[in-house]
This record gives structure tokens, sequence and C-alpha cells, in this order.
């Protein structure tokens, strides 16, 4: 269901879904929530690698990826590009949590006269506790739901960030993202995440918290957009979809095609190894016997290496055929 | 590459009146005419320092002789990198020394060896009594301390990161600095980042990761920590502004890339292309390893059904030995690159 909000500043109409809290003028890119307030930490990260820059660079990283066939970067063609801009929210999080509660502790007795300063016997005890930790933390939160887990926990790049500029946006018909999470929902996540790292310290320290005294300073919050370029490429008579950062030229992730040769040889040898592993593993175990005398004689002899060689070949047979037989997809290590 | 940077925002150099163009986050802002460093306020920030950085033609001497270490069997890899991107950018690094003091609590479990005694009935059928060995668990109250002072450099940007950034952030050293000054590195053109955390915030961020890190420590060795109490105490906080190198590179028809100590020229971390010919040997050597494991899972099988002793031993160790092998070569055999320490 789309809903049409007049944007509070130029009076454009806004389409969003009911999820969407924080909206993204698509004609002057002000970012304001549902009630028309502006949101004034609207930043992005600027675009630094084109449509065609992006698929260039995409085509030379696949290339490197086991069994591509070798005429990739030749034969590839864009069929389309897509510029989108995704929302996060990042937050500055101070946070400091006193706390009471019961920490476990231990006597022991009944020393080893063996083993000097080794006990037989530890008897746990509860005793009181209570401390303090003190944490900052830098929290990320992404402004969309529904999308790719790569896309969601992508770094934001350490370029330069800038206020957002809708110019910049709409010069490769980039389409914005509205975040679904408003900025005090942001502000909320955040929070909760930093309660649950401290709760996570202090659960190392004590194991039932009596009492809890958090006070937590939500530091500047803002809106970074950041562009991607989701692309779709044809090799041969298949189709291939990527995601590349559009500031760094970083594959995100992206399909690949291999090879009709590489599939063969994966599934080939690995079928030939896992036969020939059987066997071995087979004759080794003494359920069976080859009819023919001079094989039987040679590798019934060996009982110990046919037992290795046939348990090591099967698990390098399954290898290839995995690799023979998998999905393709790659990703860039950050 | 796209359009250039436009500015932000202005912001007026409390020393020489200039405007400079910054980032709507910046904190610690560099006078791009004068070098002067000071929070957005207007405030002094202290020392501030930077490492010289070296050109273009120097990082591609350093990226070249990364490549020359690595290459392995791939004499063409030298010359035929064609390099794409080599981008210097400094990069505002927060240091300063962190002295932290960890007391702490627990206990470890220890195999305790037991002399025990038992009866025997031997094939002729009398009995006899023989000792062995037997072990059982010891509880080893520890209480202990750990003592640390050291540079905890972060990276001053909010919610980024970059490839490499552990390993650049490891090989800073103080040493190497000089007091900021923007005359001597303008002719690099490099791209300058400011801070967008400041010195409080990072204060607090280093010594919750030391604390972090002693209670990580104290906990490796034992069964359960039962208390562990850290203080920390940070000084001489240090603005840096350090070189960082991003290179890309081309061989091959593939995309590789590297981290810069833009200082030094050192290639900190990166990939490297595995050729054909390589993948060859490396699957030549997971065939060897089979052979080995196979020659010693009999020497093995052998010595177990005769007599176990260093026969059995030598055979099981060749057996391992072998497995590794295998697993090394169709590791390698399948990986796309390989990533190597500079």
């Amino acid at each position: 269901m789309i809903a049409v909000t007049k944007c509070a500043f130029c009076g454009g109409d806004i389409k969003s879904n009911p999820d969407d809290l924080l909206l993204i003028c698509p004609f002057c890119g002000t970012a304001q929530t549902v009630e028309g307030a502006k949101l004034k930490e609207h930043y992005m990260i600027r675009v630094h690698f084109d449509q065609n820059q992006s698929f260039t660079t995409l085509l030379d990283w696949v290339s490197k990826q086991l069994g591509v066939p070798g005429d990739l970067g030749s034969t590839a063609h864009l069929l389309k590009a897509e510029q989108i801009w995704y929302p996060f929210w990042v937050s500055r999080i101070d946070a400091q949590s006193s706390y009471k509660g019961l920490g476990r502790d231990a006597t022991f007795s009944d020393e080893w006269p063996q083993y000097r300063g080794a006990y037989k016997r530890i008897d746990f005890f509860w005793k009181p506790e209570s401390g303090e930790f003190s944490r900052n933390y830098e929290i990320k939160v992404p402004g969309v739901g529904a999308i790719d887990q790569d896309i969601k926990s992508m770094a934001i790049p350490t370029r330069a960030k800038e206020y957002f500029s809708h110019d910049h946006a709409e010069q490769y018909g980039g389409t914005l993202l509205h975040s679904q999470m408003s900025e005090d929902g942001a502000k909320a996540a955040a929070k909760q995440i930093a309660l649950d790292r401290q709760t996570g310290l202090i659960t190392q320290e004590i194991s039932k918290i009596e009492s809890r005294d958090d006070k937590v300073n939500i530091g500047e919050t803002f809106l970074v957009h950041v562009p991607v370029w989701e692309i779709q490429y044809r090799y041969g008579n298949k189709s291939f979809k990527a995601s590349v950062s559009a500031s760094t030229g970083y594959v995100i992730e992206s399909e690949y095609p291999r090879s009709a040769a590489f599939r063969a040889m994966g599934l080939g040898l690995g079928f030939v190894l896992l036969i020939i592993g059987a066997v071995l593993l087979a004759m080794g175990l003494g359920v069976l016997e080859i009819p023919f005398a001079p094989i039987q004689e040679l590798v019934g002899a060996y009982v110990g290496g046919d037992l290795v060689a046939g348990g090591l070949l099967m698990a390098v047979a399954l290898v290839f055929m995995y690799k023979g037989a998998s999905r393709k997809q790659a990703k860039e290590k950050e | 590459m796209g359009t250039e940077a436009q500015a932000a925002d202005i912001f007026k150099c409390p020393v020489c009146n200039g405007n400079v163009r910054i980032g709507p986050d910046d904190m610690v802002i560099t006078c791009s005419y004068c070098g002067s460093t000071t929070t957005i306020e207007g405030k002094a920030i202290g020392d501030h320092l930077m490492e010289m950085a070296i050109g273009d033609r120097e990082r591609t001497d350093g990226f070249r002789a990364y490549l020359g270490k690595h290459k392995g069997a791939n004499k063409a890899l030298v010359q035929g990198a064609q390099v794409v991107e080599n981008n210097l950018i400094f990069v505002p690094v927060w240091t300063s020394k962190v002295k932290a003091d960890s007391w702490y609590k627990g206990y470890k479990t220890v195999q305790v060896p037991v002399q025990r005694t038992r009866t025997v009935r031997d094939s002729q059928g009398h009995t006899r009594t023989e000792t062995y060995t037997a072990y059982e668990t010891g509880y080893v109250p520890v209480q202990s301390e750990i003592h640390s002072d050291t540079d905890e450099p972060l990276l001053a940007r909010k919610g980024s990161r970059f490839y490499g950034l552990e390993d650049y952030l490891k090989a800073i050293d103080l040493k190497d600095t000089v007091r900021y000054d923007f005359e001597k590195i303008k002719d690099l053109k490099p791209t300058m980042l400011n801070a967008e955390i400041g010195a409080d915030e990072y204060e607090k961020s280093a010594s919750g990761q030391v604390a972090d890190r002693h209670r990580a420590q104290a906990k490796s060795g034992l069964s359960e920590l039962f208390d562990c109490r850290t203080t920390t105490a940070v000084r001489g906080t240090t603005y840096l502004q350090a070189p960082f190198a991003l290179i890309r590179y081309k061989f091959g028809g593939g995309l590789f890339k590297c981290a810069m100590d833009g200082h030094t020229g050192r290639v900190l971390v990166g990939e490297i292309p595995i050729t054909k010919g390589q993948r060859a040997l490396w699957t030549l050597l997971a065939i060897l390893g089979i052979i080995v494991a196979a020659v010693g899972g009999e020497f093995a099988y052998r010595g177990y059904i005769t007599e176990p002793g260093s026969v059995m031993i030598a055979g099981i160790a060749a057996t391992v030995v072998g497995i590794i092998m295998t697993v090394l070569g169709i590791r390698i055999l399948m990986m796309p690159q390989r990533e190597e320490k500079g």
C-alpha cells in the first residue's frame, strides 16, 4: 500500500509505505518525519564510482573467482544498474552502569598431596558484589529492515561525509530509500543495543543482578545515506546480480557464472575420486573383494593405507563435487 | 570519479581567520591554510602530530617490493601487476598511553596423577596386584594481576572502517611522528580527513577497550573467572594525522588490493593472485599428502596389530602430516587469492 505525503518544504508528492517513518523528498531531498519536521543531521557519502566504473571494477573483481569463464570481462554486458541510497543511523553512546548482585566464588579444600595448590573439593557460594562499567559505544542501525544481510552489515566507507545533497543523489538517477526508523526510534534501538552490551559485561562479573543503575547518554545521532549500485549483468544466456559500493567500488556481493568446463571437471573428478575412495575404504574394511587377483593382492594387503587414503580421497571428492555444483556468490572482505 | 567534494560547511579558523571547508560531523578541524588545529568550538587540542608521507612513485616501489616478496613461483607478478588505484589519504587518529591494572580471581582445573593399585589375573590363573596411574581433577584457585601500559591508537571517524585498519593502527609508532605541518605534505595532494570523535570520547573508548582485553586475557586460562577489577588511566592523548594508501591492482584479468602504510611504503596486508601453475603445485602437494598419509596409515595399522610402539606412533605422525598437506593443498587450490601480511 503506497501512501502519498506532501513534502513540508517543497510541496512535492512523497510516495511511501506505511512502515516508512523518516521520509526523503524525491524532489528537494529534505529528510523529514511523517509530520513534516526536518532532520538536520542528514549526511551522505559521495559517489566516486559511476555506473561504468562500478561495472568494470565488478567484472575485474569477479574474474579472479574460481571457475569464472576467461572471457567474462570481454563478453559480459550490463543489463541494468540502479543506484540505491541506503539509510543508516549512527549513534555514539556513553553508558555508565553500576550494579549490585550476587557473584560466584568458591572455597577449596582437601589439597592433593602430589600436586601442591590443587584441591580435591571445590564448593561454590554466592557473595554480594557491586561495581561499575563505563563504556563508549558506536552503534550503526540500518534504517530499512527488509534488505540484504550483506548490505546491512557493510562498513560505512571512511570518506568525507557531507550534508546530504539532493543534486548529487539525482546526478545518477539514484533511488533514495526512506528510513523505517525515526530518529527517536533509532536512538531507542541504539540505547537498547548499548544496554544489552552493558548487561553482557555485568553478567560476566555477577550471575544474579539485584539492582542496577544505568546512565545512558545518547550522543549525536545522524542519518547517513550510502550509495550502492545494484547491478544486473548478462553472461551467455543467464543473468547475474551484484551489489557494488558506489563510493569505494567494493563488491559487497556478487553472483557469477562458472564455466561449464569447471563444473564438469569438479563434478567428474569428484565422482571418480569418490568411487576410488569408496572402493579403497571398502577393501580396507574387508567388505569388498575385487575379483581381479593382481589388484586384490596389491591393494588388499595394505589395510591401514587403504583406510586412510580412501577416507581422504572421499573427503577431497566431496569438496570437488560441492565446488562444481554449488551456488556461486562471492563477497569482498573489508 | 564523480564530482569533487563541495563545501559541506564553513569553519572560521580562530588563528588565521581563513574559511575552512569541513564535514558536517567534524569535531577537530585542521586549518587548510595555516595548519592550526582546534576543536569545532575553537579550543586548543594539545599535541598535534603527523607522520610524513611518501610520494606516488615510492609507494609504487613499496608495493612492487611486497609483490616481489610474495610472488612465489609466479615470476610475472611484479612486472605484470597494473596499479589502478593509489590514493593517499590522511586519516585522523587519537592515541595515548593507557595504563591498566587488573586484579582477578577464579579457578582452573588440572589433571592430578594418582597411583592406584588393582588386582589382575594372568593367563595361568594367578592373581597379582599391579599399580597404574589414574588422573583425577584438581581445582586450583587462581588470584593474579595483569599490568599493562600500552599505546592505544583508534580511528577518529564515526561508524566507518577500511581494509587493513587493524594492521594499520598497530603499525603506528609515535617515534615516527613530527609536528603537524601541512606545507610538508601538501605537494602529495593527500585527502585530509578531520576527526569526528573528540578526545573525551576517544579516551573512554580506549580505556574500555583495554579493560575488555584484560578481562579476556584473565579469562583465557581459567575454567571460571569470579572477579575481575580493572582500573585504567589515560595520559598523553595526542592527535595524529597518519597517511594510508589503498592500492588496487589488476593481474591476469583479476582485481586485487593492498593496504599500505603511507609513511613507510610498507604493505601491511594485501591480496596476492594464485596462478594456474601455482594451483597445479598445490594440487601436487595434496596428492603427495594422500600418499604420505596412506603410507603412514599402513605403518600405524601394522604397528597397532603387532606391537603398539614407536612404529605405530611414527605412522600416526606421518598420517597427520599427510592429512595436513592435503587439506592445505586443496584449500589453496580452491581460494581465489591468498592474503599475505607485508
